[in-house]
């Protein structure tokens, strides 16, 4: 197994690194402290996991989750973070992260390898911030394919009954639903019990509503534009 | 003796130039017959009309129909003329009529026809001048008769207007300039008024603003109106090209007027129906009146109403932008003032006897006006920019100003809370204290310090996430107590004034009810319970309902543990709390639980 992590702060670097070892045992561990050589080894070599921290000095981390991401696209990629604020984890969702880590969660072994793990599996716990903040972008960027969307359903009325697809990127119902029940403090549990679905459906439906953030990523501009106001 | 010759000669030069016949000769009268065939087989006898005055209009006689008019017009030549003629080597007399047509021949003296557009299928003859050669050796001293017979489409502005005879080359000349002005005018404002428009078109583009796309949509009626003056044969029939034409010219002038009334900006229901009425019927009756082939639907209805409404329109938007003293403004309004005032003085020559086949003074006013208006909207896109450019500037001074504010605030918190924990956890690390207290005294910054980053998010006035964050933050601590949360929070309306300072308020109530319960309540389960409901008092004033917005948001966090007894009625927690609610808007009670245990009611009114 190859991980890599990035982090700036020597301190955390050599904690990170003792407890990512102690983690893992047989694991290949690298790490960096700058962007630049981070960038440079992210096109050389692929690994199983990327750790990175997004304030790095020589510019932010969400660049280099991009570039691993379009280079190899089934790497595991987690940012970690000390206060999870929802803009700089949308934005790595966005650019590709599977999701994020508290470095307080990081100190010991047991339950970094566990949280690495569970991430790998359910996707990461969305704070109800990012939650509503991931829904709000998400409309936002569906908001032209929706309209579209209720114009040809309103010209098929008279057809033909509505086919009940939604749009290509846009969320699907259950997913909206979910990302309601977060944004209002329910944990996965109790949404998977509210909504009457497994865990496991739950989370699948975390790693699909990341998946169409990173696809729609394209329409980041639009999205910016709209939410400044402005309009063309 | 040399001398003599040339004396007499010029002499004779001018007595024969004196004696000569004057030119040009005027012809306003004919005699006319018309044959109108009632069925494509049958010969029908030619109607004797007798002497009618020229111009004669067909559509005015006979409306809808097709027909052939035969006109007689006597031409008195004198021998004077003739010998001129051949004296000058001329090869005739120029006769030249600022209106023949739609199709037509000509003959004098019963000789060889001359066919002009004769066997054309559709002809656009109608507006322009003509000139033909009357040649010299078909002419005879005395009595002459030119037979002009004229095939009349309907609805085609047929017809004659007044025969001038003149001097080949004078008049040939004159009838140039006559030709050369009209269609330089035509494309003239044809030019200009395409430039407008494209321009308006792209200004629509950028800003879609309503007025720039009419504004391009009229003046591509009027740029498609203009190519009547250069099509003499269209590729199709007659009447539909006059139906279209008439159109464009109908919406040109109702689109500009729909201009005028959105740039005066003050409401008239009225002209707003007015207009609907005009746009919306205009098309109908124009197309059903040329597939009937009547012009007068045109005449006698669109162009009136086209002007009436225009005068309306113009007079109020002359009125009202005149009071606006801005030198672009009234320039635009004086032009749409004189537009509708040669429009009128057009509509009444147009109908008199004698305006047929003159060209219109509304040609000229209409390029001015398609200047102007270009000209106002080059002006309104140029303030558009300036006002834009004003407001971002405005805004952006405000953000600067909230940020200033919110920075201030940050630093205020992070000096009280962050700031003096960590001074306080220094002096704990210098007097050696235990690992325990320090791990505590650091978990405890650590956690201010998230709840300060908590207050900064935008929530977009979403109390509910509020909540749900403190949840977030505080889950494992009560994990680690062996507490079990019953979470029940509703969707909430939206706070829009939800501000971070707010947020920190609550933040610190819940978090003060937590701690409690986790380091005093020997709770073992809570629940956590937020909806939005109406005040008690609403219900029974009917008033208070109607003003139904002062709702309030209820937060209810009940324990199970030892009540009352426990710290958070004493102390500083409960005056802090209560301190907070009051900054809050909200009220705060602390009562016995149901059967046991602490609750905590918190009403947070919408404001």
């Amino acid at each position: 197994m190859k991980i890599t992590f990035v982090d700036d702060s020597p301190l955390m670097r050599q904690t990170i690194g003792h407890v990512l070892a102690q983690g893992f045992p047989d694991a290949k561990i690298t790490s960096f402290e700058t962007l630049g050589a981070a960038l440079v080894f992210a096109g050389e070599e692929e690994q199983d996991h990327w750790l990175i921290d997004l304030g790095l000095p020589d510019g932010s981390g969400i660049d280099l989750i991009r570039q691993v991401r379009e280079r190899f696209p089934l790497t595991h990629i987690l940012v970690i973070t000390v206060f999870a604020d929802a803009d700089n984890i949308v934005n790595s969702i966005q650019a590709g992260a599977n999701g994020y880590l508290l470095k307080e969660d990081m100190l010991r072994a047991q339950s970094l390898t566990s949280s690495i793990e569970a991430i790998r599996e359910g996707g990461t716990p969305l704070s109800p911030v990012i939650a509503s903040r991931l829904l709000a972008r998400m409309q936002m960027l569906d908001a032209p394919a929706a309209v579209k969307n209720e114009a040809s359903r309103q010209r098929q009325a008279s057809a033909q009954p509505a086919p009940p697809d939604a749009p290509a990127h846009g969320l699907a119902p259950r997913e909206i639903e979910l990302l309601l029940l977060l944004s209002r403090g329910y944990t996965y549990q109790e949404a998977a019990n509210l909504m009457k679905v497994e865990l496991g459906t739950v989370q699948t439906y975390v790693k699909r509503v990341y998946i169409k953030l990173a696809v729609n990523s394209r329409t980041q501009a639009i999205f910016e534009a709209r939410a400044l106001g402005i309009s063309l | 003796m040399r001398f003599w010759i040339s004396l007499s000669l010029a002499w004779a030069l001018l007595a024969g130039a004196a004696l000569a016949q004057p030119l040009p000769i005027r012809l306003d009268e004919a005699q006319l017959s018309v044959t109108i065939p009632q069925s494509h087989d049958s010969q029908d006898a030619p109607r004797e009309l007798g002497r009618q005055l020229l111009p004669w209009k067909w559509d005015q006689n006979f409306p809808r129909q097709q027909g052939v008019m035969h006109f007689k017009l006597d031409v008195p030549i004198e021998q004077t003329l003739l010998t001129q003629l051949k004296a000058d080597g001329h090869q005739g007399l120029g006769f030249s009529s600022l209106q023949m047509g739609n199709r037509y021949r000509y003959r004098i003296n019963g000789k060889a026809w001359h066919y002009v557009g004769w066997n054309q299928p559709n002809t656009q003859f109608r507006t322009g001048p003509r000139w033909q050669l009357l040649p010299a050796h078909d002419l005879q001293a005395g009595a002459n008769i030119l037979e002009i017979d004229i095939r009349a489409e309907p609805a085609s502005n047929a017809g004659l207007a007044r025969i001038e005879l003149g001097d080949e080359f004078t008049s040939l000349a004159e009838h140039e300039r006559e030709v050369n002005h009209r269609k330089g005018l035509a494309l003239m404002s044809g030019t200009l008024s395409a430039l407008i428009g494209l321009m308006a078109l792209a200004l629509w583009w950028q800003s879609r603003d309503k007025a720039y796309l009419i504004t391009g949509l009229g003046q591509a009626c009027f740029v498609l109106w203009q190519v009547d003056f250069f099509v003499d044969y269209p590729p199709v029939p007659t009447w539909v090209f006059n139906g279209a034409r008439s159109a464009m010219y109908t919406y040109y002038a109702g689109l500009m007027c729909w201009v005028s009334v959105l740039l005066v900006r003050k409401p008239a229901p009225w002209l707003n129906r007015l207009l609907q009425i005009y746009l919306w019927t205009a098309l109908p009756t124009l197309a059903a009146g040329a597939a009937l082939q009547d012009y007068r639907v045109y005449e006698r209805l669109w162009i009136p109403a086209s002007l009436l409404l225009g005068a309306v329109c113009m007079v109020r938007y002359t009125h009202v932008m005149w009071k606006k003293s801005d030198g672009t403004v009234r320039l635009n309004a004086l032009l749409a003032g004189v537009t509708v005032a040669f429009g009128l003085y057009d509509l009444v020559v147009t109908f008199s006897p004698s305006g047929f086949g003159k060209a219109n003074l509304l040609n000229y006013a209409f390029l001015f006006y398609n200047f102007a208006v270009g000209m106002m909207m080059v002006r309104n896109y140029w303030s558009m920019q300036n006002r834009l450019l004003r407001v971002r500037y405005e805004s952006s001074l405000k953000v600067k100003q909230a940020t200033m504010i919110e920075r201030q605030r940050m630093m205020q918190d992070i000096h009280d809370s962050v700031g003096s924990q960590l001074v306080a956890l220094l002096s704990l690390v210098k007097s050696s204290a235990p690992q325990e207290v320090l791990q505590t005294h650091t978990s405890e910054v650590l956690d201010e310090l998230r709840i300060a980053v908590d207050a900064i998010e935008n929530v977009d006035g979403d109390l509910a996430v509020v909540l749900a964050t403190m949840r977030h933050r505080l889950q494992p601590r009560l994990d680690a107590a062996g507490v079990s949360l019953v979470w029940e929070v509703d969707a909430l309306p939206r706070f829009e004034l939800l501000t971070p300072k707010d947020i920190q308020h609550i933040q610190r109530i819940l978090l003060e009810v937590f701690t409690n319960i986790i380091q005093h309540a020997k709770a073992t389960r809570v629940v956590f319970a937020a909806h939005c409901e109406l005040p008690d008092d609403a219900e029974d004033s009917p008033e208070k309902t109607d003003q139904g917005r002062k709702r309030v948001i209820r937060v209810s966090i009940s324990d199970d543990g030892i009540g009352m007894a426990s710290a958070i009625t004493r102390g500083r927690g409960l005056a802090n709390m209560q301190s907070r609610a009051e900054m809050l808007g909200a009220t705060l009670a602390v009562v016995a639980g149901e059967p046991r245990g602490t609750a905590v009611h918190l009403a947070i009114p919408l404001h």
